[in-house]
């Protein structure tokens, strides 16, 4: 009988330490995702014209370059990349300082680049970026003292003026929470969080004063404080709302979303994706979606338990920052209980950089779960988990 | 986290979804109605005077136009460029018409405009192709009212044109039947009066739209079908209906075509001159109270009203220097009615005992008719030189021997009436109104109940309403007094007696069927599409006359004189073809009828004539009443022989459609040059007619005679032979004339 908790020293020893959840959680999700970007932007099939697949290949190339990425990422190992943070940090400013310059502009957002066919946003994989340089930054000592902190969040600083600078209101709002979650995560004291409350409160003082919020986003914010305030951007809201209660217990069944069908939830393949989920599939759908994200949130915040280092424990951290916020904000700006900024929802949003983003750092998580014996051979101290063990 | 968004997910999915699906469902979803066709209207044999067509309808769109921003000079330019389109494709408009079709205030800024209706097909090409030339210009298919026989009934049929804000807020259509703007409605005759049969109701298609307002694809689950309208099955007759039109027409024609007469007073001058600005003619069943056909002339087109009437045609139809055309002159017409009125002023005397009472002799005794009348009540004055109002005349004075109550009608002995008007005011014994309530009784000033709009209800003086006529508005009737003479010329129908010519006719079917009046029908059956009666119209009994048997024998024998002793007024109409009459075959269907010869001052005299037969059991009651044209005896009662003889041995030809009547005129040219080809007398006329060149797409002649217009087969020896017919006639009146 084979004993598979015994190490099998035939094979590599971080193969032997593969999380299969992870990625069959990932790729189960994103399936989904394909189907209904597919839902969204099929529009009805009429004699004259077939349904539209457009969306349809390019999401499933997608989901197939984000798995790629995703054994790459593993493969590669956070490692690896905690010796270049300085130098991945510079190329994220770089990338995001230059889509300022050379992006394309659309509605007024300066967010992507033209690479051939496809767009490549730079603030998706800064996201990734920016876990990894907060994680090795903060995971160099015990405790980070009260000027590692500033540090950190100086270092998240650089990024997010740039965003704010496109301008894109939904993505700094991701930052701002991935870098709340790892210092929280990462040995936040009383003091700390009482700091970090004052300089967020100044902040949003100063965006909200400042002109760098676009009329537009004030308005989307005002018509979730008070629905009467502007017809026009309460509209998206009505709609998703209208969408989702359209589905009922079971849905209206897939591509038989009346409101999916006649297009009337804007940005429906995107930022409001779960409208389709919701209509198409109602609550059984959305629960099941919610449950299989659900799962593999719990599955990288227990990868994050599990890290042999507190590098690879604050990188699982900020993935679960990323993600659970994501998932919360895009859910929730759905059904009305956040207000509504574009964000992506994870693996099922069509877009390319948002399912490479997601699929890298899922991928880093998986190096973390694969290379968490490592750390006996090459450190002294033992984790601190075991500590307490 | 998880647990606040499937709360708020359970919330909005099941909680509250309802609302959300009802909304979700308008959110997608609009409904269009359908437009269901509109019934159809048919003559007593089924034959189908009134349907629907599709056309070709060239529109515009203002607001497409104005986002195109063309300079002035260019709208002009283009707005010309469609007027030469529209006249290519064979309709007739100029610049200014479309510019005034363009700015018709009725239509929103976003609507289509109709332009011109019938364009040719080739305009949806040309126009389709062009849309950066002639921005906002669409050619599409629509379906329209089509009035097969043309301007044949037009007054009874009535039109069609888009409901008005009065009618859109004050009717009261039946459930599903609702108006929506600019829905075409009826707005005269049938179509008004049967509106609601006619209508149909709508269907509707329930549409999936997206956010651009696109539609997605159609809910054939939820598509409601539309419901024809009901067909209005009419008492008239088609054939009889276009053999009275003809007839009357002819009849016009011919009273025009007369020189006015000289002034028997005053040598010097003539007499006003045979204007004849028209007519009308009815004909009833007597026995059950239908209309068989009514014609008033001049008459209109309802062809024209498809597009709507533009404003110079509505002006053109309801000028009076036109002759109103529009005016159905059958119902609405009011005129006295002379010496026909003379039956009911018998009817009076009989039922009232004046003759054998004080100076009226039994109406069996005879005594001559000294040719004028001087009233008694001026006591004993000079016979030859009276004083004024005291002297009533005969026309020009005729004087007739032995008369009695039976020859005073056949011969229209108007003195022997007025005595009796005088008798019947004068003698204390008598009811002053004697005779206006036997007019009552007939349904003389009354509306008759035909079930047409706007019919008028003529008018009976009596002391009573001529003195509250006149408390009422002294200044247009000045005169409130009744006097006598009043009376007397009452007894003649003249003064301020008017009727119309349906009431006269219905009075005349009065007396014809026995004593009962019927409210005229015009409308029998009321049937849905596949057939079913949906309501039936009977005979609609109103009262009745007691009409005593030995006056209505005397009376008959009188009336019946009219036309087939030589001594009646209209013997010459019913045995000569010389007098635009006809040999009447009077042994075996005999004719009573009775002449009127109404005076007008300052104008000739309206021509009249009512009739009923055969006298034993009579088929058909007519009346024809021609404005301005002469005695009775001269033109309408010429026309009633011709319309009758027809009618009464079955010979009444088969009324054409407008197709056939249109191809029948296109095609008069070349037959008379074909004629004149094949009859050689006019040689050099020939080379100028040449009938072998026509212009492309126009009528086509082949040598045994035949023409071809759009479809229609014309035989020119048969329009030829109808044409000369005509020219006989006319050529005849001028010799005798």
């Amino acid at each position: 009988m084979v004993d598979f908790r015994r190490p099998d020293y035939d094979t590599p020893r971080v193969l032997r330490h593969v999380d299969f959840m992870l990625p069959v959680l990932a790729l189960v999700t994103a399936g989904i995702g394909v189907l209904m970007v597919y839902s969204a932007t099929r529009g009805p099939a009429t004699d004259l014209r077939p349904a539209e697949t457009f969306f349809l290949g390019r999401q499933a190339r997608a989901v197939g370059v984000g798995v790629a990425a995703m054994a790459l990422a593993a493969w590669f190992g956070h490692r690896r990349l905690e010796r270049m943070i300085w130098l991945v940090h510079g190329v994220t400013l770089a990338a995001l300082g230059a889509v300022l310059v050379f992006g394309n502009e659309v509605k007024g957002s300066r967010s992507w680049f033209q690479v051939a066919d496809s767009q490549f946003q730079p603030s998706e994989l800064g996201k990734v970026t920016l876990i990894v340089v907060l994680a090795a930054w903060l995971g160099r000592t015990e405790t980070p003292s009260i000027p590692r902190v500033l540090m950190a969040v100086l270092l998240a600083a650089g990024p997010v003026v740039l965003i704010v600078r496109q301008p894109d209101l939904g993505t700094v709002l991701v930052y701002v929470a991935i870098v709340a979650g790892m210092v929280f995560v990462g040995g936040l004291k009383g003091r700390h969080l009482l700091v970090l409350g004052l300089l967020l409160a100044s902040a949003v003082v100063v965006v909200l004063e400042s002109e760098v919020l676009k009329d537009y986003q004030i308005r989307r914010l005002m018509v979730f404080v008070d629905e009467e305030t502007n017809t026009e951007a309460s509209y998206n809201l009505e709609q998703a709302e209208v969408a989702i209660g359209n589905g009922g217990l079971t849905g209206r069944g897939l591509f038989q979303g009346t409101q999916n069908n006649s297009a009337l939830v804007p940005e429906q393949q995107t930022d409001f994706i779960f409208t389709v989920v919701a209509e198409e599939t109602g609550f059984v759908g959305s629960a099941v979606v919610l449950g299989l994200v659900g799962l593999l949130l719990f599955r990288v915040w227990r990868i994050g338990q599990m890290a042999d280092d507190r590098f690879g424990m604050l990188l699982s951290a900020g993935v679960f920052s990323m993600l659970s916020f994501q998932v919360f904000q895009s859910v929730g700006m759905s059904t009305g209980i956040m207000p509504i900024t574009g964000i992506p929802f994870p693996l099922v949003s069509y877009g390319g950089s948002s399912l490479l983003a997601t699929c890298l750092a899922l991928g880093l998580v998986q190096s973390v779960h694969m290379r968490r014996h490592e750390a006996l051979g090459r450190r002294v101290e033992p984790p601190r988990r075991d500590q307490r063990a | 986290m998880f647990a606040a968004l499937t709360a708020r997910l359970w919330y909005l999915q099941v909680m509250v979804s309802e609302q959300a699906v009802a909304t979700a469902r308008s959110n997608i979803t609009r409904v269009i109605p359908v437009p269901a066709p509109r019934g159809r209207i048919l003559d007593a044999n089924g034959r189908v005077l009134v349907g629907n067509r599709t056309t070709t309808v060239l529109t515009m769109n203002r607001h497409d136009l104005n986002e195109a921003a063309f300079t002035d000079d260019k709208v002009r330019l283009m707005l010309t460029e469609i007027a030469v389109e529209i006249n290519r494709s064979g309709q007739l408009m100029k610049v200014a018409d479309v510019e005034r079709a363009l700015s018709d205030p009725s239509y929103g800024r976003y609507d289509d405009v109709p332009i011109a209706h019938d364009v040719g097909g080739e305009l949806l090409v040309f126009f389709g192709e062009r849309p950066d030339r002639f921005p906002g210009v669409r050619v599409a298919e629509s379906t329209v009212r089509s009035y097969l026989y043309g301007d044949l009934a037009s007054h009874v049929l009535g039109w069609v044109g888009s409901v008005n804000d009065f009618e859109l807020s004050q009717r009261r259509p039946p459930a599903g039947k609702e108006y929506r703007l600019r829905d075409r409605i009826g707005k005269a005759g049938v179509e008004l009066m049967f509106e609601n049969d006619l209508r149909g109701t709508a269907g509707r298609k329930v549409v999936e739209i997206d956010r651009l307002g696109e539609i997605v694809r159609e809910r054939g689950d939820l598509f409601v079908p539309p419901v024809p309208g009901d067909d209005i099955v009419l008492s008239l007759d088609v054939d009889v209906q276009y053999l009275v039109e003809r007839e009357l027409e002819r009849s016009i024609h011919l009273a025009r075509s007369r020189e006015p007469d000289q002034n028997p007073d005053d040598p010097s001058r003539l007499l006003p001159a045979y204007d004849a600005p028209g007519g009308a003619v009815v004909l009833m069943d007597p026995m059950v109270g239908s209309v068989v056909a009514m014609a008033s002339y001049p008459s209109y087109d309802p062809n024209e009203s498809i597009g709507g009437f533009s404003v110079d045609q509505w002006a053109e139809l309801n000028d009076p220097a036109n002759n109103l055309p529009m005016f159905n002159r059958a119902i609405q017409g009011e005129y006295a009615p002379g010496s026909t009125f003379k039956l009911f002023t018998a009817h009076a005397a009989w039922h009232e005992g004046v003759f054998g009472v004080g100076a009226i002799p039994a109406a069996d005794v005879e005594w001559d008719d000294p040719g004028s009348y001087v009233l008694r009540a001026c006591g004993d004055v000079d016979p030859t030189d009276p004083p004024p109002g005291c002297r009533y005349r005969n026309a020009g004075e005729k004087k007739y021997d032995r008369v009695d109550l039976i020859r005073s009608l056949t011969v229209s002995s108007d003195v022997y009436y007025y005595r009796i008007g005088e008798s019947i005011y004068t003698n204390p014994r008598h009811p002053d109104t004697a005779i206006q309530d036997a007019a009552t009784a007939y349904g003389l000033g009354l509306k008759s109940g035909v079930t047409l709009p706007f019919e008028q209800d003529g008018y009976l003086p009596t002391p009573a309403n001529r003195r509250s006529r006149h408390e009422e508005n002294p200044v247009a009737f000045p005169e409130w007094g009744w006097s006598t003479g009043d009376n007397v010329i009452t007894a003649i129908g003249q003064g301020e007696v008017l009727v119309t010519p349906l009431q006269l006719a219905n009075a005349f079917a009065t007396f014809a069927n026995g004593g009962v009046r019927f409210a005229p029908n015009v409308v029998s059956r009321v049937v849905t599409r596949d057939g079913t009666t949906v309501r039936e119209f009977g005979p609609r009994a109103l009262s009745t006359v007691d009409i005593r048997p030995a006056f209505q024998s005397r009376v008959l024998q009188g009336l019946a004189g009219v036309t087939a002793d030589e001594e009646g007024t209209a013997y010459w109409a019913f045995n000569s073809e010389a007098t635009d009459g006809v040999y009447f075959p009077l042994e075996e269907f005999s004719v009573a009828g009775k002449t009127g010869t109404a005076e007008v001052r300052g104008k000739a005299d309206t021509s009249i004539f009512a009739a009923f037969g055969p006298v034993e059991a009579p088929t058909h009651t007519f009346v024809a009443i021609l404005e301005e044209s002469g005695f009775g005896s001269s033109v309408a009662a010429p026309l009633a022989a011709r319309v009758l003889e027809k009618v009464f041995q079955g010979k009444v030809p088969e009324a054409p459609l407008a197709a056939e009547r249109y191809a029948r005129s296109a095609a008069l040219p070349l037959c008379v040059a074909w004629h004149q080809w094949r009859s050689g007398d006019t040689l050099d006329r020939l080379e100028e007619a040449d009938p072998s060149s026509s212009e492309a797409g126009g009528p086509v002649l082949d040598a045994s005679g035949q023409v071809v217009v759009r479809g229609v087969q014309v035989d020119c020896e048969d329009l030829i032979e109808d044409v000369l017919d005509v020219f006989e006639i006319v050529s005849t009146v001028e010799e005798t004339g």
